[in-house]
């Protein structure tokens, strides 16, 4: 699809509020916590296991060409008591992948913030 | 037949691409060396390319096409960061949407388009190939692994051992807590540019005391005694807004950020000081931890953080760990390799073969391009530049004297290092004894920021002898005091206006170029089992001199990717205060040249870092 940046921003946005800005809200009527955002006095350790400590052959194949196939990755990355809200969110955002188009290249590396998005 | 797989970072620093067959690394480059785009993190075509003629191999014939981080992890990361900030999120949604959906997403496709339809792409995971870089090439049967970073999919720090082929990572501190992305914070506040500036960070510190320090640790972290910690999100910006930190930031530290190129206060200096001295603390307790928990003598260290030498060395001074060695290649460009060694080792069950010789498996890092003296002289004769030829003895020779005579020299010898540090294959030289050295070198070659000290390249084994260091450091990745028999002792106090070229300028060494205001050096050993010419040109000027090193920086100015090619190396020669040139087995003087007229000044090319 080709659009201008202006409609774009406007798409993106209205995407944003009905979608994620939404999701949100239900998130927090249901009290989900999504990030931890401060420190826990209570806590002995800061520290995560990691749920699989070495990689399997065949963790290394993903196969992102294949819309549901990633649409139902995601789906299990999503987990807790909040994973439909979360499946659906990824699988709107995933359907968006195809309405923009390639882009050649990526931005300049910014001098503010550290890339991580 | 054998197993030869390509390993790609992309997309957020440092894009690059490596190739190792059967287990053994091939060629490994940056594409900013390449495109001149300083930190370039588009698709490495050219570093693909590259690395594709030097193992003389077509793209169809490669086993696998590995990226170096998992895309859904890290989509899932972005978009529970998002729903975090709701409502507040929408201008990083309007920034990451396009290139994510349009880009990132579509990595697999853009391998099959650019490569090969058929070519099977895998996927590694951000630490684990970060863990990878620093453990196979490792010397090391059994290590320890630190993987330290701003973020990858989720993971921002990450612990675990390896064994022969085998690599674990037991556990790891989750996003948005992340040493990386703290430290970089600070690199925003003291005005320098966030995702380059951290090294700048790193030395300013010296000049500062660590007054902050309790502030930082009161508000800012909280460090449990293993050294696993947590940020306090009130006080960053990164989760909510495209800023590194928060309006609460600036009024816990006293105001806004330095501006960028504004003088450096006090105030700096000791922000420095005191965000080094926390994140020295977290790199100590992590590393105690690891030990206790692997048992194991060895450490390897990547990540991004793994570039503070300062922190590394105070590792290795604590005594932590017997042997420690971390991947040159630290950053996101590292991941490449990583890639590229846990499908070896993993998917593909390479065996690992780990150097019995002492040294390691990383060549020196020396694994880019190299030109031969056939390329050199056709450029130079096509341009009607001037040279003369000489024999490796005789560059040896001419190299050391011109460095014993205050010369400046840039010198382009072998194949381009791998990551950010130059090594003796693209560098400029000059004498570490000369107390002019360093502010000639920040000031009329590199243009760059006065208080920048500058490293020494010391033959390996004359160490030692200048420097509180009895482990090799071939990377230029530890920093070691100067030997105090060695030292001039002045005062070290900065005036109250702040002004730091007094004090820089004071030589505290016999080898003043190379001693930074607290008497450390961030050292590079050279062998000459690694890189012969280099430890070459370093002995014929400790036959001239008495002294068995040089001041070795990197081969660009300030805010342009080292140098990879001649006509990169000559352009940089021209317009700078460089004196002599070499490019293989030519030599090239300053004043012999035609002049070097160019269309627009130069110093608008390259964005300042």
């Amino acid at each position: 699809m080709q659009w201008t940046d202006q409609q774009q921003v406007e798409f993106l946005t209205r995407f944003y509020n009905e979608i994620i800005a939404a999701a949100a809200d239900l998130l927090k009527q249901q009290d989900v916590e999504i990030l931890t955002t401060k420190p826990d006095p209570n806590e002995l350790s800061y520290f995560s296991q990691r749920a699989q400590s070495s990689m399997k052959p065949e963790e290394l194949e993903l196969d992102l060409e294949d819309i549901d196939w990633v649409k139902n990755a995601l789906a299990q990355i999503a987990d807790g008591p909040e994973s439909e809200i979360l499946a659906d969110v990824y699988g709107r955002i995933i359907d968006l992948a195809a309405r923009f188009e390639e882009i050649d290249d990526a931005e300049d590396v910014s001098p503010y913030i550290y890339v991580m998005f | 037949m054998s197993i030869d797989v390509l390993g790609i970072s992309c997309y957020y620093h440092d894009s690059a691409a490596t190739l190792v067959r059967d287990g053994e690394i091939i060629a490994a480059v940056q594409e900013e060396r390449f495109t001149r785009r300083k930190h370039d993190p588009g698709f490495p075509d050219n570093a693909i390319n590259y690395c594709l003629e030097e193992g003389e191999i077509d793209p169809n014939e490669l086993s696998a096409v590995v990226f170096y981080d998992n895309p859904l992890q890290t989509f899932d990361r972005i978009v529970k960061s998002l729903l975090h900030a709701a409502p507040n999120g929408v201008d990083q949604w309007l920034k990451a949407a396009p290139t994510w959906l349009g880009l990132k997403l579509k990595v697999q496709q853009t391998i099959h388009e650019r490569l090969d339809p058929d070519v099977k792409v895998l996927f590694s995971d951000h630490h684990m190939s970060h863990a990878a870089s620093a453990f196979y090439p490792s010397p090391y049967s059994d290590a320890a692994v630190i993987t330290m970073d701003g973020v990858g999919e989720w993971a921002t720090t990450a612990v675990g051992a390896g064994h022969g082929e085998s690599l674990e990572i037991f556990d790891e501190i989750r996003f948005p807590h992340s040493l990386g992305l703290l430290y970089s914070a600070f690199t925003y506040y003291t005005g320098f540019r966030v995702n380059s500036g951290e090294y700048k960070l790193m030395g300013l510190a010296a000049y500062g005391e660590p007054e902050y320090e309790s502030l930082i640790r009161d508000h800012l972290i909280d460090i449990k005694d293993d050294g696993s910690y947590r940020l306090n999100m009130d006080y960053f910006g990164f989760l909510d807004s495209n800023m590194m930190i928060s309006q609460k930031f600036e009024d816990l530290l006293g105001g806004p950020a330095r501006e960028p190129e504004s003088r450096i206060s006090r105030r700096d200096m000791n922000l420095a000081s005191s965000i080094q001295v926390v994140l020295e603390d977290v790199v100590l307790k992590l590393a105690r931890r690891a030990r206790k928990q692997t048992g194991l003598p060895n450490l390897v260290l990547a990540g991004g953080v793994a570039l503070n030498c300062v922190a590394n060395g105070k590792i290795l001074s604590e005594g932590i760990f017997d042997n420690v060695w971390i991947q040159p290649a630290a950053g996101d460009a590292g991941g490449a390799l990583g890639a590229a060694l846990v499908a070896s080792h993993t998917y593909f069950d390479v065996p690992r073969q780990v150097e019995t010789r002492g040294r390691d498996g990383q060549k020196g890092s020396y694994l880019g391009p190299a030109y031969s003296n056939r390329e050199v002289k056709a450029f130079l004769d096509y341009r009607e530049y001037p040279y003369s030829q000489v024999s490796d003895d005789e560059r040896a020779a001419t190299v050391a004297s011109a460095i014993a005579d205050g010369k400046i020299i840039g010198y382009m010898v072998g194949r381009m290092e791998y990551g950010p540090r130059s090594l003796g294959a693209r560098s400029i030289l000059g004498d570490a004894r000369n107390v002019d050295t360093q502010s000639i070198m920040n000031l009329k070659i590199k243009f760059r920021e006065s208080f920048r000290p500058f490293a020494p390249s010391v033959l390996e084994a004359y160490c030692e002898e200048y420097f509180g260091l009895k482990t090799d450091s071939p990377y230029m990745l530890l920093v070691a005091p100067v030997n105090e028999d060695r030292w001039i002792v002045s005062d070290t106090v900065i005036p109250d206006d702040g002004d730091m070229l007094p004090l820089i300028n004071r030589p505290r060494s016999d080898i003043p170029a190379v001693t930074h205001v607290d008497y450390s050096a961030r050292i590079q050993t050279v062998s000459p089992a690694e890189k012969p010419d280099y430890y070459a040109v370093i002995k014929e000027f400790e036959k001239l001199t008495g002294y068995g090193l040089i001041v070795n920086t990197s081969f660009n100015v300030r805010g342009e990717p080292i140098v990879a090619s001649p006509e990169d190396a000559y352009r940089c020669f021209m317009r700078t205060g460089i004196d002599m040139l070499v490019l293989e087995n030519c030599i090239l003087i300053k004043n012999e040249q035609p002049e070097f007229p160019e269309d627009v000044d130069w110093k608008d090319t390259y964005a300042v870092d």
